[in-house]
């Protein structure tokens, strides 16, 4: 009976055996600990994505998909994904005759802001550089008017660049803040701002003949800076801050005389100004987006202009080219240059052509639906790290040192009912954001920060740092490219910079963070890295 | 006695169960993740990602060959029907490795933009046709070769869409350039030629910085083709940082974080094969449908989709029998989950396969329509299951 039992016993264990040793490796799953605060959803529930891959960036919203917008936001992603060409019919037709870039993700590598620009050619040609040229009178810091406010660096055959960018460098150079760029500790930081070189021969109609009145091309007594492109990951949401919200953040900030520049007069003096509104025009809000703040609703913001002015491709509601910003400089130089002359037919014939308002549309109403379908539909990537003590640690003292002021850590969106100033026959529904509450960490405002080279006007709405930390993981950027004009290669250059002049709205909280020991300043930097 | 026999069998097949049921238990049994998904990660980047690139890199350096001997056979007016038979299944073979890479099209294939340099479409005609006009440029590049192609012109001009379109016979449709598949016919002038040169001298530099980029090593033969191209080799040793996750010079973190990006790689091209590359020609209501497929002129595309596929494969289950991969630690935290990204990549595959003739059928084929709906539910089960899973 015994060795009955303990047969028994053996083939029950055996048997046990065998279906164990089918799946001997299945634990129990690790313990999952759900303790998420409402900062980890940075765009909300319906905005926020935590696929933090080098994919981040390139993800739908929630809300996209709930929508069943799926389809549609990946269509629109291979537009803005893929090259335009010259062709004159077919898919991604229409790029020219003169062009910006050829591709969204040019100056949007993986749709997170440009890459940080070396020294030395700039390249435009190549995926990575965002950087726009930003050519100016430094006088008036108005924009020239020979060459486009984005101008232009790629012709189409037989059209000429406005601009040769083979011709154009960029060098950095050295800046030391009162500190000597070091902190009490020892531990040092490099402030360097880049200087852009531009001849006047690489500008194709001082080639051509033409003399401005200003004589600026002759003396090349023009300024070029570099404005860096801006993610477009997240502008849905912020698109959907309710617009008196924006003007009650104008009105505290206008109150509390913090600010020792103030605010934009355009925008507030003594009370929210009608050129604060986009088009002047309160129905369409306060100007949210781009650094200067020019642009309002999302249909009608950056994106939904870039999509026609850096390409040129025109759609039903531009059907015209985007030119110099005085509209005839380049048409007149091209229509008489012989070489165009001979591919394109007469001088008329090219003036005509180039400065036409009534082109037809290269791109369809249903190309473009998909286009801002993507757009408001790309999300923000969720928060890291948020249960890490250095990250909880950089968080307190984010606010206890006064950064949270300008870089406000959170919004509500409204009803989100979507505008578009335009009035474009909108096919589909857009993704929707209502009620949530996001974590952009801007105050939708401009201040100025007095830097070495600095912005033009000085005047830079604060850009939003949430996603930023995960640039360098999704564009494969040496570097983190941060402020304006990729000068800021880490966190502690760019807060640096926040802080090199006395005259700069952030100084105060800049000082705070010098004299932080290091342990706490590396807890600031895991934390903005973290958002 | 009878029963003891039946009892010793029983006892037999129990421990022989337990030894050959084990196969998933290679892995050392522990709980913890992190040397789970380490296990995986060697033989990804050796035997999935760098063996990819690899024979992609032999395969141009074949093509090379040929297209050098198809532009001195052009100069001296002789035959090279054969020899354009046989420059084709090299672009063919290259190609077939380039769609098995796709679901690994981070790293340096995006941040030195490898991907859109060597892989995009449609073709800018209109400026091709001025280049190949144009004496000045047309010069530079007989000069400067794949230097030239790769500095200077646009990535519509240039990679593997470009020579496909110069190796394979095109006929006029509709006013569209329609391709059947078959061998370009041996009438190029001399300026496609050279052009053709140039753009497979770009592309073979470029494949072998791919490989070069991940194993931070390349064959003598290799090497001297990226110097004397004076590509710049940026030095990023990816897969050695994927190996090395946490350590200092590594992008990633943790072994999770490896992991997400290997299964966001198959999310990525799961989506691109069901939403775009068969999405697009399936319900394309323009004339323009044509330009959505992806090889129209050697008409590869559903070899083209499901060696998408089998990239995912490789790199979900591992490229080599017995490679450990993000299928081992799946496996142990859900086996039902892991048995269903098996089957969903099974069933993506031949439903891929079964299609007939896509290039000229895709509108509206049924076909089409059920094997978008297999390549949907890969992609859902790694998004919504397997990602999730591993975030946790």
């Amino acid at each position: 009976m015994k060795k009955n039992l303990s047969l028994d016993i053996l083939v029950v264990l055996c048997f046990i055996g065998f279906l164990a040793g089918c799946k001997p490796s299945t634990p129990s799953p690790e313990p999952v600990v759900d303790s998420k605060p409402d900062w980890y959803y940075t765009g909300g529930e319906l905005g926020t994505t935590e696929n933090l891959s080098s994919m981040t960036f390139r993800q739908p919203t929630p809300a996209t998909e709930k929508a069943g917008l799926g389809t549609m936001f990946a269509q629109g992603d291979n537009i803005a994904e893929k090259d335009f060409v010259t062709n004159t019919s077919g898919r991604q037709h229409g790029l020219g005759p003169v062009y910006v870039r050829s591709s969204c993700q040019h100056c949007h590598p993986n749709y997170s802001h440009g890459t940080s620009v070396p020294e030395g050619k700039y390249n435009a040609k190549d995926q990575g550089n965002g950087t726009l040229l930003v050519v100016i009178n430094p006088a008036t810091q108005a924009y020239v008017p020979w060459l486009a406010g984005m101008p232009q660096l790629f012709g189409a055959a037989p059209f000429k660049a406005p601009l040769d960018p083979d011709q154009i460098t960029v060098t950095w150079k050295q800046a030391t803040d009162e500190h000597g760029n070091q902190f009490a500790d020892g531990e040092k930081y490099e402030l360097r701002y880049p200087e852009v070189k531009m001849p006047n021969t690489a500008v194709y109609v001082y080639n051509q003949g033409y003399r401005d009145p200003d004589g600026l091309l002759e003396t090349q007594g023009y300024e070029v800076k570099l404005e860096n492109t801006i993610g477009v990951y997240g502008s849905g949401l912020l698109d959907a801050i309710p617009d008196q919200d924006i003007i009650d953040q104008y009105a505290k900030e206008a109150a509390d005389g913090k600010l020792k520049n103030g605010l934009n007069p355009a925008f507030w003096d003594g009370g929210f100004q009608t050129s604060g509104y986009y088009k002047n025009d309160p129905q369409w809000g306060p100007k949210r987006f781009t650094y200067a703040l020019t642009r309002g609703p999302i249909m009608d913001a950056a994106g939904a202009n870039a999509i026609w002015n850096i390409t040129n491709v025109t759609r039903s509601d531009r059907t015209y080219h985007y030119l110099d910003l005085n509209g005839t400089i380049y048409a007149e130089y091209a229509s008489k240059d012989p070489e165009v002359q001979e591919a394109f037919g007469t001088q008329e014939e090219i003036y005509n052509y180039l400065t036409s308002k009534e082109l037809p549309a290269e791109m369809t109403d249903e190309e473009f639906t998909q286009v801002m379908v993507w757009h408001r539909g790309l999300a923000v990537p969720a928060a890291r790290n948020v249960t890490d003590e250095k990250v909880l640690k950089g968080k307190e003292l984010f606010t206890q040192i006064g950064c949270d002021y300008c870089h406000r850590p959170t919004w509500t969106t409204g009803a989100d009912e979507v505008r578009d100033p335009n009035h474009f026959p909108v096919t589909a529904s857009m993704p929707r954001y209502p009620n949530q509450k996001i974590w952009p960490y801007t105050d939708m405002v401009q201040h100025k920060l007095c830097m070495e080279n600095d912005i033009r006007t000085g005047w830079c709405r604060t850009t939003p740092l949430w996603g930023r930390g995960l640039h360098k993981k999704a564009t494969g950027d040496a570097y983190e490219a941060r402020m304006h004009d990729t000068r800021a290669r880490n966190v502690i250059e760019a807060i640096m910079w926040h802080g090199y002049s006395q005259q700069s709205d952030a100084y105060y909280p800049t000082q705070q963070f010098y004299k932080l020991n290091k342990e706490d300043r590396d807890a600031i930097v895991a934390f903005i890295n973290a958002i | 006695m009878q029963k003891n026999v039946s009892l010793f069998i029983l006892v037999f097949l129990g421990i022989l169960g337990t030894l050959v049921g084990c196969k998933k238990a290679e892995t050392p049994v522990t709980t913890d993740k992190e040397a789970t998904l380490q296990q995986a990660v060697t033989p990804y980047v050796q035997n999935t990602v760098i063996a990819t690139y690899s024979a992609m890199a032999d395969a141009a350096l074949v093509l090379l060959n040929q297209a050098e001997q198809i532009l001195d056979k052009v100069e001296k007016s002789e035959d090279y029907t054969q020899l354009m038979k046989d420059a084709d299944a090299s672009w063919r073979l290259m190609r077939k490795h380039w769609e098995q890479s796709e679901a690994f099209l981070y790293g340096p294939a995006a941040a030195h933009t490898i991907d859109p340099h060597i892989d995009s479409w449609p073709l800018d005609f209109n400026a091709m046709n001025a280049l190949l006009h144009n004496e000045e440029q047309m010069k530079q590049i007989e000069q400067e070769g794949g230097a030239y192609v790769g500095d200077k012109l646009g990535y519509a001009l240039k990679g593997f869409h470009a020579a496909e379109y110069l190796l394979f016979e095109s006929i006029e449709k509709d006013g569209r350039a329609v391709g059947t598949g078959k061998p370009h016919a041996t009438n190029l002038t001399h300026a496609e030629a050279v052009y053709l040169l140039g753009i497979i001298e770009d592309l073979a530099q470029q494949a072998i910085l791919l490989e070069y980029c991940w194993a931070g090593e390349v064959s003598a033969t290799k090497m001297k083709i990226l110097e004397d191209g004076e590509v710049d080799t940026y030095e990023d040793k990816y897969g050695w940082q994927m190996i090395n996750a946490g350590k200092p010079g590594s992008t990633y973190l943790t072994y999770q974080e490896v992991a997400e990006e290997i299964v966001a790689g198959c999310v990525d091209i799961a989506g691109e094969v069901a939403d775009l590359k068969m999405g697009n020609p399936y319900i394309s209501s323009t004339p323009d449908e044509r330009d959505y497929i992806e090889s129209p002129y050697s008409c590869t595309s559903t070899e083209d989709f499901a060696d998408n596929i089998r990239s995912i494969q490789h790199s979900y289950c591992g490229a080599l029998a017995g490679d450990h991969s993000v299928s081992n630690y799946v496996y142990r935290q859900n086996p039902d989950l892991d048995a269903k990204v098996h089957k969903a990549i099974e069933d993506a595959i031949a439903a891929i396969e079964a299609i007939d003739d896509f290039e000229n059928t895709a509108k509206g084929n049924p076909q089409v329509k059920a094997a978008i709906e297999k390549v949907s539910a890969l992609e859902q089960v790694l998004d919504d299951e397997v990602l999730p899973l591993l975030s946790k």
